[in-house]
């Protein structure tokens, strides 16, 4: 909002060439000015924020902001509205009939109309449009000029009609308040055809609607050249009704910016009183009426009790009552009733924002100065802070993944249709956004995957090789009435152009994370129903095995083979498919993974027992097998695990190969055995009785030769 | 000529196996093998005068020849070199080491975790806010009912069961007040959005942190002191910092906590260049916040006589693009790795 300063001076003694350090107290104390501007050499303008006025409806106004100013500077304030509400008028014997009613008086706190005649529709006199110019408002003619001065010096909305525009029944005329009709529709003075909702206010004749209370006033009343009579309005709406009409038909005018922060009703007659004053001198008009007022319900005097002695301990510094006093009085509050630390205030009408005690610890410590508070700390007991151990844990994901060669991306939560479609999702089940900035952020994501693929295919263009991933929500919209369910995931993808298999290096890559976390019992295994997106073949569901570890925490394998685990599903992991990677344009291999964030983390054990070291040394020995190509490697190992409690450890030595020596899809399997027992030291017989068991278990089981 | 090539043949043969450095071998190579000059390749240049009969025969034998001695060639400079590597063994410290492919995280996680470990470190608990979540928690319980004027602060997403993608983090202020018992403090980092078009210094998606703290006697030197030495912390520099008016109903009274510039010290310029990250002015509005408002005090069940608060919110982007200099908050969500891999 723009201020002029030399109409602030009218009020408070400001010096004008002083008006940076001005600005400077202002900004701390009530609003931030964000520019101090000089206007055509003749006066100075002050822009400042409304954000932080948004409940200071009184300080959208010169004598508002002069009030403020006084009080932030410790000068007199010379206030207008006292000589107007005084003012004596003379009213003419003869008057022009013309009847207001209000059919909604919740909806119009009050309105005060007048009639003037012998209107000469001129230019401005020449300070007056320098006045608005300051603030920005361009200068149209007399009337006009005039409604939107007063509006701006006292933050008084108002409104002319053409009184002879105005449907005349009966030898009288009527201004109606009402509630628009359905269907109904008005042409605004902005010339373009609204349709009314039925919950706006209208103002209306006894036929058509002649205005947008407290938005905008109708074509079909406008003043032109040639009008002679004049009503003005100087009315008071209901604040919220004028909002939310102001957002329906998307004008925000001088007018709704001050009439939906709830404006003093007791501004609508000093006004009245100021715009005839105004167009007695420059327009010659004459009055032709009494000052029409109805306000049925006037608003009552409000009251707040405070007590200096909290107010202060909650500024959090000593302020003498005799200071709290005269910050009040500068401000207009009224000391009603006084008893040791408690005041009770008379609250006036223009403060509509001030309701509680605690308003008064902002109205005293902005006025006494937020700079002469001394920065402390809360005190309490040092009790221990309780650790955090999923923060500790996932800050703990996040630098392993890292450290493993993943770049962490991070992608919106809202998506498309054609994103899914191109991921070969169904996106039907995404809960949507009603008012959705463009197509493409129109679905609340389910799946982290597609924002990932997205991701990869703008690298693809920089970059042969790489590896990104996200931690992000799943959201899962199980019924409209509630919130959703929120899952979060880890996902992630690992693309090569020219290695032609990335499978194992995500796997490696979920390993390393699983077996960093200490998280050991887990299992790959087939997908059944794949994510469409996925090559079937080459993609795997990783499982967490849980063992009942109550009673025996020292199971033997033999053992925990013969229970059956609690199975948990931690994700999963796979090859694109084809097509997903040519709609991604991917021209190599990429695998994808994705883990469920919080199974992983509970599943984290807290380590607290270790191995003892044996006192008898390991054996190790390498043995290799000729096996079907279609004998899944870790189903031969788990095999030979099982084959003896004094096999402590079977390891995959290399990769398995295949040749046409070993027959038609055959592969050589190559383990490292560890013999161990831990009450004696193994000979060579016993391992050999171990090994022969080995052979005989495998090559009755999967028909297995050993290679020698 | 076949004669000739033999010759040929045998010669090197025999010299090769005397030969014990590499320049001589080198030499020795130009000499019959050269690509101008060399015995061998001379003889070639033969080739095209000859018989086709004659042709049938050289050509073959030549290139068998050829082929021999390159073999030979090969195997002496590879024994010759093993001798030079382990008799002459300069060890080169400047070859660059094995390569190990490092990720990296995206600097809005950074920074996050920078400052909750700021506020955990001061005994502050950390909470994570729904991504979705309902009016009550978003609005109403924050002294903001419905048509309260003051919601058009905030440009609000709705789904379409009326569910709001979070606009700021004190979603959980109601939450963090029924479940903890005072004197607390809680910090709740998280996605936030607002109904805005992006382009270089707007994002419909941001993040935010949002610190609450809840107790006897809490009044407005603590949120000074608080806010202060978090940043101070933050930015390891002391700062300057001043408090203007604002208006959120959450809090009574509503502030902007201003800190010096920290690009500039707080001087609107730097080496006499107007300074772009405060607009000239010296100082950054960072840090909206105010002392809890007995509204919502009351709503979380707690007696707004006996306890008092303070809450404030900050944006993480902001924290990095001051950070770092990002020009373009766009990058954070573009998933560049041109970009991430800087951090
Ligand atoms: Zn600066």
């Amino acid at each position: 909002m723009k201020l002029s300063l030399n109409w602030i001076g009218q009020f408070v003694d400001i010096d004008k060439r002083k008006a940076e350090e001005l600005a400077q107290r202002v900004s701390v104390s009530l609003t931030e000015v964000e520019k101090i501007e000089n206007f055509r050499g003749v006066d100075v303008v002050m822009e400042i924020e409304n954000k932080a006025l948004t409940h200071r409806p009184d300080c959208f106004s010169h004598i508002g902001i002069a009030r403020e100013i006084a009080c932030i500077e410790r000068l007199n304030f010379k206030n207008p509205l006292e000589k107007l509400n005084k003012k004596k008028l003379t009213f003419p014997k003869k008057t022009l009939p013309l009847q207001v009613t209000l059919k909604e008086d919740n909806l119009c706190k009050r309105y005060t109309a007048v009639i003037l005649k012998d209107i000469h529709i001129n230019p401005s006199p020449l300070w007056l449009q320098e006045r608005l110019l300051a603030c920005g408002v361009k200068p149209i003619n007399n009337v006009v000029d005039v409604t939107n001065f007063v509006m701006l010096e006292l933050g008084q909305p108002l409104h002319a009609f053409d009184y002879e525009k105005i449907k005349e029944k009966g030898n009288t005329r009527e201004i109606i308040v009402r509630l628009a009709r359905r269907n109904e529709r008005i042409t605004t003075l902005d010339g373009i055809q609204r349709e009314l909702k039925k919950d706006m206010i209208v103002i209306a004749d006894l036929e058509k609607a002649i205005g947008i209370a407290g938005i905008m006033g109708g074509a079909n009343t406008e003043i032109s050249e040639d009008t002679k009579t004049i009503v003005i309005e100087s009315a008071n709406f209901n604040e919220y009704s004028i909002r939310r009409t102001g957002k329906i038909t998307g004008l925000h005018t001088e007018a709704t910016l001050r009439f939906e922060k709830g404006q003093d009703p007791n501004l609508t007659y000093p006004a009245i009183v100021y715009v005839i004053q105004l167009l007695e001198k420059y327009a010659k008009a004459k009055l032709v009426s009494s000052i029409i007022d109805i306000y049925p319900q006037k608003t009552k005097q409000k009251s707040v009790v405070i007590n200096t002695q909290k107010i202060t301990r909650r500024i959090g510094t000593e302020i003498k009552d005799t200071e709290i006093k005269k910050i009040l009085k500068r401000l207009e509050f009224e000391i009603v009733e006084e008893k040791d630390d408690q005041l009770k205030l008379a609250v006036p009408s223009f403060r509509n924002d001030i309701e509680i005690e605690e308003d008064f610890v902002e109205e005293i410590a902005r006025i006494y100065g937020y700079d002469k508070i001394t920065p402390q700390l809360p005190t309490r007991a040092i009790n221990p802070v309780t650790e955090d151990l999923e923060r500790k844990n996932s800050n703990n994901i996040l630098s392993i993944l890292s450290f493993l060669g993943l770049h962490e991306i991070y992608s919106y939560s809202f998506v498309s249709e054609y994103l899914y479609r191109k991921a070969q999702l169904d996106h039907q089940k995404m809960l949507t956004i009603k008012n959705p900035i463009s197509p493409e952020l129109r679905y609340v994501r389910d799946s982290i995957i597609p924002s990932v693929l997205e991701k990869a295919e703008v690298n693809c263009r920089n970059f042969e090789e790489f590896g990104i991933f996200e931690i992000g929500k799943e959201i899962h919209s199980l019924s409209l009435k509630k919130l959703p369910e929120e899952k979060k995931k880890i996902s992630g993808i690992y693309y090569s152009k020219n290695q032609n298999e990335t499978f194992y290096k995500v796997k490696g890559i979920v390993e390393t994370l699983l077996n960093h976390l200490d998280i050991t019992n887990y299992q790959f295994v087939l997908q059944e129903n794949p994510q469409p997106f996925l090559d079937p073949n080459k993609s795997a569901q990783i499982k967490l095995l849980i063992y009942n570890t109550t009673g025996n925490l020292y199971k033997s394998k033999v053992q925990m083979a013969k229970e059956k685990p609690t199975e948990i599903i931690l994700g999963y992991l796979g090859n694109l498919n084809k097509e997903v990677r040519n709609n991604f344009s991917m021209n190599g291999c990429a695998t994808v993974f994705d883990l469920d964030f919080e199974s992983l983390l509970v599943n984290i054990p807290e380590k607290n027992r270790y191995h003892p070291l044996s006192r008898y040394p390991s054996l190790f020995e390498d043995l290799s097998f000729i096996v079907s190509g279609n004998l899944p490697v870790e189903t031969l190992r788990q095999k030979i695990d099982e084959v003896d409690e004094q096999i402590s450890n079977v390891t995959l030595k290399e990769r398995p190969f295949y040749s046409v020596k070993f027959g038609n899809n055959k592969k050589s399997v190559t383990f490292t055995i560890e013999y161990r027992n831990s009450k004696k030291t193994l000979n060579n017989t016993e391992t050999q009785f171990i090994r022969h068991k080995i052979i005989q278990t495998l090559k009755k089981e999967y028909q297995a030769q050993i290679r020698e | 000529m076949k004669n000739e090539i033999d010759n040929i043949y045998n010669q090197a043969i025999s010299v090769i196996e005397k030969i014990t450095n590499g320049e001589a071998l080198e030499a020795l190579r130009v000499e019959y093998m050269g690509r101008k000059q060399g015995k061998l390749t001379l003889l070639m240049k033969n080739i095209p005068d000859l018989s086709i009969a004659e042709k049938r025969e050289i050509g073959p034998l030549i290139n068998k020849v050829k082929n021999a001695l390159t073999i030979a060639f090969d195997k002496k400079e590879k024994t010759l070199g093993q001798i030079t590597n382990s008799e002459n063994s300069f060890f080169d410290i400047t070859l660059p080491g094995e390569k190990f492919n490092i990720g990296t995280l995206h600097p809005i996680t950074q920074v996050r975790l920078q400052v909750e470990k700021i506020f955990q470190k001061m005994g502050f608990e950390i909470l994570n806010p729904n991504e979705i979540d309902d009016d009550y928690h978003v609005f109403t319980s924050l002294n903001l009912p419905p048509q309260h004027p003051a919601r058009d602060m905030w440009d609000t997403f709705w789904t379409e069961n009326d569910l709001i993608p979070i606009t700021h983090t004190s979603s959980m202020q109601n939450r963090a007040m029924k479940e903890k018992t005072p004197p607390f403090g809680v910090i709740v980092p998280g996605r936030c959005f607002r109904h805005e078009a992006t382009d270089a210094h707007h994002e419909h998606t941001f993040y935010q942190v949002e610190g609450l703290y809840i107790g006897e006697n809490i009044n407005l030197s603590h949120l000074i002191g608080t806010i202060l030495t978090f940043l101070q912390e933050y930015f390891q520099k002391e700062l300057r910092y001043k408090i203007q008016p604002s208006y959120f109903p959450f809090v009574e009274p509503g502030l902007e906590f201003l800190v010096s510039c920290v690009m500039c010290d707080g001087k609107g310029e730097k080496d006499k260049i107007p300074c772009s990250t405060c607009g000239h002015s010296g100082w950054l509005e960072l840090i909206p916040c105010g002392l809890t408002h007995p509204k919502v005090i009351e709503m979380a069940g707690l007696d707004p006589k006996k306890y008092s608060g303070f809450a404030w919110g900050m944006g993480l982007d902001r924290l990095v693009m001051l950070k770092y200099g990002i020009e373009d908050i766009r990058h954070f969500h573009a998933g560049d790795l041109r970009f991430l891999k800087q951090f």
